[in-house]
C-alpha cells in the first residue's frame, strides 16, 4: 500500500494564528479507494486540517500534492479545480434553493450563460437514483428535507462533481440511526468508485466500521496512523487522550 | 411536494393581482375612462421608470445586497446627461458618460461593501447622501434643459400608440427575467443571496457578486434618470431621491421578493410596480384623498413583508424542525 | 412668506417632527419669563452683524435674495452672515437650528424665513428675548415674534396669476399641484388664486387639487392622473418649480399642447425657455432681490427705534411672452 503514490499528500503543514500554533507540522497520506480516518479530541487541530486541505486556510509551511504534483490552494475553488471535493459540516448548501440547483452550484451545465436546467435536472436525478438516495423531487428546496436528507445531498454533490478526493467534516453528527447507514453506505460507494475518502469524526463505532486508516491528531500534530485491521479502539482512544505516547511526540 | 411550495409562493402574487383587479373595477366604477386604452397606457407609463429601477433592484436584493443610494444615482443620471448634452457632446455619449458616472458609483459602493466591509445599508445610505449633495453643489440647483429633441424623443414618443418608456420598461423586464432565472449569473445571484459564505464555500467571489449587483444597479438607476430628463426635457437635480428609491424598494417587496434575499421574480417586481400606478390612477379617479396612497402603500408592504415572514417560517423552520 | 415658493415641500413627516422638536423647545424656554421686548428708545442696540438664514439655498432665487441681502448689510458698514441648510429639501429644523447658532453667535439682527410659521415662533421669541432684531420674510402668516414681516404676499402673487391666466381663458378649468397641504406660502397662494378668480372670472373654478409631498418624480404621474380623472381641465398649475416640466410634459402628451394652458411661479431660466417656446404660457415672478434689500431697511429702520407695520410687502409681477424682461 505505502508504495503507492497517495492521492492527496501533506508534508510538515504548519499553521500559526497569532501566538497559537494551530499546526505543527501534519504529514498525512490518502490513497485511492480507501478511507483514511482523522479522529482527535477538541482543539487536536482537525478543523484546520480540514481547512488547509479545502483551500479555506492557506498553510505557513509545508506543501499539498494532489496525485504527486504540488499544489497551492488561494481558495475553495482552487481546491475544487484540483480534484478535492469537501462536504462541510455546515454543509454549505443553500436552503432556498432546490437539490438539483445545490447538486450543481459553481458548475452548472451550461450552454453559454445559460443554465441547462433540464439536463441538471435530469443528471442530478439520476444520480441520485444510482446512489439509492430517497429524495422525492429534485425541485425540492433544501430548507424542506430533513437534517439527514441534507447531509446526503451534501455527500452527493461531493461525488458529484467527481474529486478524486472527497473529504467529510463530521457527517453524520446530526443524524439518526437510519440515515447514518445510509449515509456510511455512499461513504462505501465512494470508495469503491476509487476514490481517496478523507472522514472527520467523533463517532469511533463508524471511523471502525469504515475506515482503512486511521489518523489521530493530538495538539496540532500527528499522535499516529493505523491500519484498522492492526489496531484496537483502546489504542485509538489512548492515543486522542495521551494515554499512549504519540509515535512523534517528542515533547 | 413541489406543488406546495408554488402555491404558497405564488399566493402573494395572487393577492396583487386581485387587489389590481379590485381597484380597476372601482375606478371604472366611478369613471368610465378607467379602462380606456388611454387611461391603461397612462398606468403603463406611470409605472415604467420605477419598474426598471425595481428590476435592477430585484437583482441586488435576491443577492442578499440592498441599494438605498438609486434615489441620488437617479439624479446623476440626469443630470449628468443634462450637462453633457447643454456641454455640446452628441446626446448617445452624453447618456453613455452619464451611465459610465453612475456605474463608478456603483463600483464605490461594492467597493465599500465587498473589501471595507461597510454593510450595504450604510454604505449605500451614504451614497444617497453624498451624491444628492454632489448633485445640487454641481449644478447650484437649478435644473438643466435645453435638449436636442432626438433626446427628448426617447422618453416622449410613442409606438403603435403605446410610450417608447413602457417599451424600455418591458426589454429590461426581460432582460433582468432571464437573467435571473436562467443564467449562470442568475443562479450564482440567488445562491449569493441564498448565504454567502455557502456560496463562497462552492466557488462563487464575493467581490464578482458585489461589483456586478452594485453597478448593475447604479447603471439602471442613472438610465432611469435620463430617461425621466427625456420625458419632461430637464434634468432635475431634485429628482429620484428617497421618494423614488423608496418606492421602488416597496414595489420589489410587494413583489415577493424576500429582504433576507435568495428569493424573488421579476414578474412578482413588474405586479409591484403596476400595483402602485393602479393605487394613485384609481385615488385620482375616484377623487379620494391622495394622502391614502401612503397609507395604501404602508399597510400593502408590511402586510408583503408579513406574508413572507410567516411563508419563510411555515417553508423551512417548521419543516426543517 | 409665501410667496416664495420652496421648490420642494417639507414633507409632511419632516413638519410634524419639526412640530414635535419645537413644541420640546417651547417648554425649554417656559422657564425664562417670555417679556414683552419693549424696545426703550435710548437703549437701541447698534448692529454690526446682520445673519440670513436661508431657507432654500438649493433654489437660485434666494441666492438672488441672499445676494440684495449682502449688498444692502454692507451698503450700512454691517457684516452680513448668510447661513443656510443642505440637502435638496426645505429643511425646516435644520433652519430652527441654524438660527439658534446665529443667537448663539451673537448675532445683532436676524432676517428669517419660518416657511411653516408656527415651528419658528419658539426660536424667533428666543431672539427677541436676547434683544436681536428679527425681521421674518414671510407674509400673512401668523407666526409671531418678529418684528415686521417681508416679502411677497402669497395671496397677491396667486392674485396675479390668476389675472395673468385669466386674459387667456377666462372660464379655464384648473388643476393644481402643490407640495402639501400644510406648506402655508402654497395654502395662500391658493386662496388667493380662488378669490381673485371667484370675483373677475365666475367662470374660473379649480377642479383638482393634489400633492407631489416632497416627491417630484412624481409629478408627471399625479398630472397625468390629474387630467385623466378631469378631462375637462384646460390650466395646470403647478405651485412647485420642480412640477413646471412635468405639467408641460402631461399636456403634451395628450396631444394638449394649447388647448390645455400652464401657468407657474418664478422666472427662472428653464422656465424662461418654456414661456419662449410657447409651452408655459406665463408666471407669477416675486421681488426675490426686493425681499432681500427690503430686510436689510427694515433692521436698519428698527436700529433707528423707528416702527415698523406689520407686513411690508414686494412687488410680484406676472410674466408671459408679450411682457417677458429682456435677460
Amino acid at each position: 500500500m505505502s508504495t503507492l503514490q497517495p492521492t492527496l499528500e501533506l508534508r510538515g503543514i504548519k499553521k500559526t494564528f497569532g501566538h497559537v500554533s494551530a499546526l505543527k507540522g501534519v504529514d498525512l497520506a490518502a490513497y485511492s479507494g480507501e478511507v483514511l480516518a482523522i479522529v482527535g479530541d477538541n482543539g487536536a487541530g482537525k478543523s484546520s486540517l480540514i481547512r488547509t486541505i479545502s483551500g479555506v486556510y492557506r498553510p505557513d509551511e509545508g506543501a499539498i500534492l494532489v496525485e504527486g504534483e504540488q499544489q497551492a490552494f488561494s481558495n475553495p475553488a482552487a481546491a475544487r479545480a484540483a480534484g478535492i471535493a469537501t462536504v462541510f459540516q455546515d454543509l454549505a448548501l443553500i436552503e432556498v434553493l432546490d437539490v438539483a440547483t445545490n447538486m450543481f452550484i459553481g458548475q452548472y451545465p451550461r450552454r453559454g450563460p445559460f443554465v441547462r436546467r433540464k439536463a441538471m435536472e435530469r443528471e442530478a436525478r439520476a444520480f441520485l437514483d444510482e446512489l439509492g438516495v430517497s429524495v422525492a423531487s429534485v425541485r425540492t428546496e433544501i430548507g424542506m428535507l430533513s437534517g439527514g436528507q441534507r447531509q446526503i445531498v451534501a455527500i452527493a454533490r461531493a461525488m458529484r462533481t467527481g474529486g478524486q478526493v472527497v473529504l467529510l467534516d463530521e457527517p453524520t453528527a446530526a443524524l439518526g440511526v437510519r440515515e447514518t447507514a445510509q449515509a456510511a453506505d455512499m461513504i462505501r460507494t465512494l470508495r469503491e468508485r476509487g476514490n481517496a475518502v478523507i472522514v472527520v469524526s467523533h463517532d469511533m463505532s463508524l471511523v471502525f466500521e469504515l475506515a482503512d486508516s486511521i489518523q489521530v491528531m493530538r495538539l496540532g500534530e500527528v499522535a499516529g496512523v493505523r491500519r484498522r485491521t492492526d489496531t484496537t479502539r483502546d489504542e485509538i482512544i489512548g492515543l486522542i487522550t495521551g494515554a499512549i505516547t504519540g509515535d512523534r511526540l517528542t515533547a | 411536494m413541489k406543488n406546495i411550495v408554488r402555491r404558497i409562493a405564488g399566493a402573494q402574487q395572487l393577492g396583487i393581482i386581485l387587489i389590481i383587479v379590485v381597484l380597476l373595477v372601482v375606478a371604472q366604477a366611478a369613471n368610465p375612462q378607467a379602462l380606456m386604452p388611454s387611461n391603461i397606457v397612462e398606468i403603463l407609463r406611470s409605472s415604467a421608470l420605477y419598474f426598471i429601477g425595481a428590476s435592477a433592484a430585484t437583482l441586488v436584493l435576491v443577492g442578499g445586497g440592498l441599494d438605498l443610494s438609486i434615489g441620488s444615482v437617479f439624479a446623476v443620471g440626469g443630470v449628468a446627461a443634462g450637462i453633457a448634452m447643454n456641454a455640446g457632446v452628441p446626446w448617445p455619449l452624453a447618456i453613455l458618460l452619464a451611465l459610465v458616472v453612475c456605474g463608478m458609483l456603483g463600483l464605490i459602493n461594492a467597493s465599500l461593501i465587498t473589501w471595507v466591509g461597510v454593510p450595504p445599508f450604510i454604505a449605500t445610505l451614504g451614497m444617497l447622501f453624498a451624491a444628492s449633495g454632489i448633485v445640487i453643489v454641481v449644478t447650484g440647483g437649478t435644473p438643466r434643459f435645453g435638449f436636442p429633441a432626438a433626446f427628448t424623443d426617447l422618453g416622449q414618443l410613442n409606438l403603435f400608440g403605446i410610450p417608447l418608456l413602457v417599451f424600455y420598461a418591458v426589454i429590461i423586464g426581460v432582460l433582468a427575467h432571464v437573467v435571473l432565472a436562467h443564467t449562470v449569473f442568475g443562479y450564482n445571484i440567488r445562491a449569493f443571496g441564498g448565504s454567502a459564505p455557502a456560496a463562497r464555500a462552492n466557488g462563487i467571489r464575493a467581490a464578482q457578486m458585489n461589483v456586478s449587483l452594485y453597478v448593475i444597479s447604479a447603471v439602471v438607476a442613472g438610465l432611469c434618470g435620463v430617461l425621466l430628463a427625456a420625458r419632461v426635457a430637464t434634468a432635475d437635480p431634485g429628482a429620484g431621491g428617497t421618494g423614488f428609491a423608496f418606492q421602488v424598494l416597496a414595489a420589489v417587496i410587494i413583489g415577493g421578493t424576500s429582504l433576507f434575499g435568495g428569493v424573488g421574480t421579476i414578474a412578482g417586481t413588474a405586479l409591484g410596480a403596476l400595483l402602485f400606478a393602479v393605487i394613485n390612477n384609481t385615488l385620482a379617479l375616484t377623487n379620494t384623498n391622495p394622502q391614502w396612497q401612503n397609507v395604501a402603500t404602508g399597510v400593502i408592504l408590511v402586510t408583503a413583508v408579513a406574508v413572507d415572514h410567516l411563508r419563510r417560517k411555515r417553508r423551512f423552520a417548521v419543516r426543517s424542525a | 412668506m409665501s410667496p416664495i415658493t420652496p421648490r420642494r415641500a417639507a414633507l409632511a413627516t419632516l413638519a410634524i417632527a419639526a412640530i414635535t422638536a419645537s413644541l420640546s423647545g417651547c417648554s425649554a424656554l417656559s422657564g425664562g419669563s417670555v417679556a414683552a421686548s419693549s424696545t426703550p428708545t435710548g437703549d437701541l442696540r447698534e448692529v454690526k452683524t446682520i445673519t440670513y438664514v436661508n431657507p432654500a439655498p438649493f433654489y437660485p432665487s434666494f441666492d438672488d435674495v441672499g445676494q440684495c441681502f449682502e449688498e444692502a448689510a454692507k451698503a450700512n458698514g454691517w457684516k452680513p452672515v448668510e447661513v443656510g441648510t443642505a440637502g435638496s429639501a426645505v429643511d425646516n429644523q435644520g433652519a430652527i437650528d441654524l438660527i439658534s447658532q446665529a443667537i448663539a453667535n451673537g448675532t445683532d439682527a436676524l432676517v428669517v424665513f419660518p416657511t411653516i410659521p408656527e415651528l419658528f415662533t419658539p426660536v424667533i421669541q428666543q431672539a427677541r428675548d436676547a434683544g436681536i432684531y428679527v425681521v421674518a420674510q414671510n407674509a400673512g402668516a401668523p407666526s409671531i415674534g418678529q418684528q415686521t414681516q417681508v416679502g411677497t404676499d402669497s395671496k397677491q402673487l396667486g392674485a396675479l396669476i390668476a389675472e395673468g391666466l385669466g386674459a387667456t381663458d377666462p372660464a379655464a378649468k384648473v388643476g393644481i399641484l402643490s407640495g402639501s397641504a400644510s406648506t402655508t406660502p402654497h395654502v395662500d397662494e391658493i386662496t388667493g388664486f380662488t378669490d381673485y378668480a371667484a370675483e373677475h372670472f365666475p367662470d374660473m373654478t379649480v377642479v383638482a387639487s393634489d400633492y407631489t409631498n416632497g416627491d417630484p418624480t412624481k409629478a408627471p404621474e399625479l398630472f397625468s392622473n390629474m387630467l385623466t380623472a378631469h378631462p375637462e381641465i384646460t390650466a395646470l398649475f403647478p405651485i412647485e418649480g420642480t412640477s413646471v416640466a412635468a405639467a408641460i410634459t402631461a399636456v403634451k402628451e395628450r396631444g394638449a399642447t394649447g388647448t390645455i394652458n400652464v401657468v407657474a411661479n418664478d422666472l427662472t431660466a428653464d422656465h424662461r425657455a418654456v414661456i419662449e417656446d410657447g409651452s408655459l404660457l406665463g408666471v407669477g415672478e416675486q421681488g426675490w432681490c426686493e425681499s432681500g434689500t427690503k430686510s436689510v431697511e427694515a433692521v436698519k429702520k428698527l436700529s433707528e427705534g423707528e416702527t415698523l407695520p406689520d407686513f411690508i410687502p414686494t412687488t410680484s409681477t406676472f410674466y408671459d411672452i408679450s411682457n417677458l424682461p429682456a435677460k
